[in-house]
């Protein structure tokens, strides 16, 4: 099971909660590898 | 609605527009992102995530119109040592941040309703006075802003709100 995101529709204020598809959750890996990778970075200048 | 629920040093920095709530949530606990969609054209739009937390430490960022294209987003921010880069530019940094409650941080963006680049400035203070940050940033992508994604690199709980205004 993909983790979930939460989606507001502006115009009606509708709230949803929905799985991410698969191009959404690949994003999520890599932001998730991004951020491992920054604070690395932080903490070998620090 | 008015500026007057804003934080202080927020509402001394944003002046005297007249910014309109668009939507204000509680994150859903264990989702990993927040996505305004709909936007009908804003001059300006706002973001301010308040108490917000993530259930473990992580990072926030915001996309426009969910574009995760690194190449478009740029930021500058102070340091130890001065600091000019597109790195882990996957999305505006909005900060970063952590469990730790009494956190106030928000981005500014401009020149939303245009086909050109935008500007934005992000901010955070934790109450208490532990840190604050200031970030200026760059959007590359060319297009109306329609929709705003509050990404988180972990998942959030069910903490505080994030408010998105706007200025028409």
């Amino acid at each position: 099971m993909k983790p979930t995101k939460m989606v507001v529709n502006t115009q009606t204020q509708e709230i949803s909660i929905v799985e991410m598809n698969d191009e959404e959750y690949a994003q999520h890996l890599i932001d998730v590898a991004a951020w491992e990778a920054q604070q690395a970075q932080e903490l070998s200048t620090d | 609605m008015g500026i007057s629920i804003f934080p202080t040093a927020a509402a001394a920095a944003f002046g005297s527009d007249d910014f309109e709530l668009i939507s204000s949530v509680t994150p859903t606990a264990a989702s990993t992102s927040v996505n305004f969609t709909s936007l009908d054209p804003f001059k300006k739009l706002l973001v301010i995530c308040k108490d917000v937390e993530l259930a473990t430490t992580g990072i926030i960022r915001i996309r426009l119109n969910n574009d995760s294209n690194g190449d478009n987003y740029l930021y500058n921010y102070f340091s130890t040592s001065a600091n000019i880069n597109a790195a882990f530019g996957t999305g505006f940094q909005a900060t970063t941040t952590n469990t730790v409650s009494q956190t106030v941080r928000f981005l500014l963006i401009e020149n939303c309703d245009k086909t050109g680049v935008k500007i934005a400035t992000a901010g955070a203070a934790r109450i208490g006075s532990d840190y604050t940050q200031n970030l200026n940033q760059l959007y590359l992508g060319t297009a109306i802003i329609t929709q705003l994604n509050v990404v988180s690199s972990t998942t959030f709980t069910a903490a505080g709100t994030v408010a998105l205004y706007g200025v028409r």
